[in-house]
């Protein structure tokens, strides 16, 4: 669990370079200024590259967080080990 | 406590509200040219115009939207194609969201012809593909238009309609108050119809092509009509997007070729590129 908490950590501070490695637990699309559109589907990219998952655009309005991200993140990766 | 932000459907009468937002486009449209993309003189087969943003009953945001629906290759398609894609820079976080709304449409080929370059990065993962919108520019040669046997071009309005397709009447009659101009390239073997705009090139008037109904009469033809069209046209020329034409080059033809790309996400395998054109979309209600 861990492991995917660090992971997801790295992939936010490519994204959201700006942020401490402390804020990005707590970020939010609505309180990080630099989360647009752009940024969205570049995180996307990111973790998709990093988790060797697929992230079909109906699953986009998950990642509004990186607590929802991480939820969302954690399902996935146990729907692939099924 | 966070803002609550939510996303609606607009519908004409949301015009008011929503055209300042507009207004940050900046640009020559007037409040009258806007309004126009929340009513399309056609009959749309959706009862909304595209999805405002609000953040606790604010507008902070709107996506047009600009539906259609034709017949292609004997199939009903149904079209939206995205315009006016802005968002305060308060509430960019959400600007994706409502484009993941338009992708919930079913049934729809989604076009977009005016992405900027962010937004073109955006589209690709999301499914959309890549539309040239490389032009051919044909002007009048002198000598082609001698030889302009076996083909013929209708100019008036009402001459051209009479001998319309059905399919291709319902296109006449939706764009007559657009500022459209229409011709009927004619030859043995049928005809091409035409649907243009007037635009400008280094303040020069030209005639871009936005439906064309058969390319193949119109390839047989264009070049020698040429002189013909651009004297009673008052143009210099007429310009066509490549992808209509079925890879048929014109001798005489300067090549306009442009760095920026058309994106589409089609409904079906049904459509393929060549039949994705803008008779339909923003560049024929809101533009030159």
């Amino acid at each position: 669990m861990s492991d995917i908490q660090e992971r997801l950590v790295n992939c936010f501070s490519v994204v959201f370079p700006t942020l401490s490695r402390e804020e990005i637990p707590h970020a939010e699309d609505t309180s990080v200024a630099s989360w647009d559109s752009l940024a969205a589907v570049t995180l996307v990219a990111v973790i998709e590259d990093e988790f060797g998952v697929s992230i079909a655009p109906e699953e986009y309005e998950k990642i509004t967080s990186f607590a929802s991200t991480r939820e969302f993140l954690q399902g996935k990766l146990a729907d692939v080990s099924r | 406590m966070g803002a609550t932000f939510t996303i609606e459907r607009a519908v004409p009468g949301d015009f008011d509200r929503i055209y300042p937002r507009l207004q940050a486009f900046g640009g020559p449209l007037t409040r009258e040219d806007w309004r126009k993309i929340f009513v399309p003189p056609w009959k749309s087969p959706e009862d909304f115009c595209g999805y405002v943003l609000l953040r606790d009953g604010e507008v902070k945001g709107y996506l047009g939207l600009i539906f259609s629906s034709r017949v292609i290759g004997g199939r009903i398609e149904k079209f939206c194609n995205l315009t006016s894609w802005i968002v305060s820079d308060d509430a960019r976080s959400k600007s994706l969201p409502m484009l993941l709304e338009v992708l919930k449409l079913k049934d729809y080929t989604i076009t977009n012809f005016t992405a900027s370059p962010t937004v073109a990065v955006i589209m690709r993962p999301l499914g959309f593909m890549d539309l040239d919108v490389h032009q051919q520019v044909l002007f009048p040669v002198p000598g082609l238009g001698l030889r302009a046997w076996g083909c013929a071009c209708e100019f008036d309005p009402e001459k051209i309609r009479s001998l319309l397709s059905e399919d291709d009447r319902r296109i006449f009659d939706d764009h007559q108050r657009l500022g459209c101009e229409h011709l009927l390239l004619r030859s043995k073997t049928g005809y091409a119809y035409l649907v243009l705009k007037r635009t400008r090139r280094k303040n020069l008037p030209f005639l871009k092509v936005h439906y064309l109904s058969d390319p193949r009469v119109f390839v047989e033809c264009a070049e020698r009509l040429m002189p013909r069209i651009c004297v009673r046209r008052r143009v210099w020329g007429l310009m066509v997007d490549e992808r209509y034409l079925g890879g048929h080059r014109f001798r005489a033809a300067y090549r306009y070729l442009h760095d920026h790309k058309g994106y589409f996400k089609p409904a079906s395998d049904a459509l393929d590129r060549s039949q994705i054109d803008t008779i339909y979309s923003e560049l024929v209600i809101l533009h030159d």
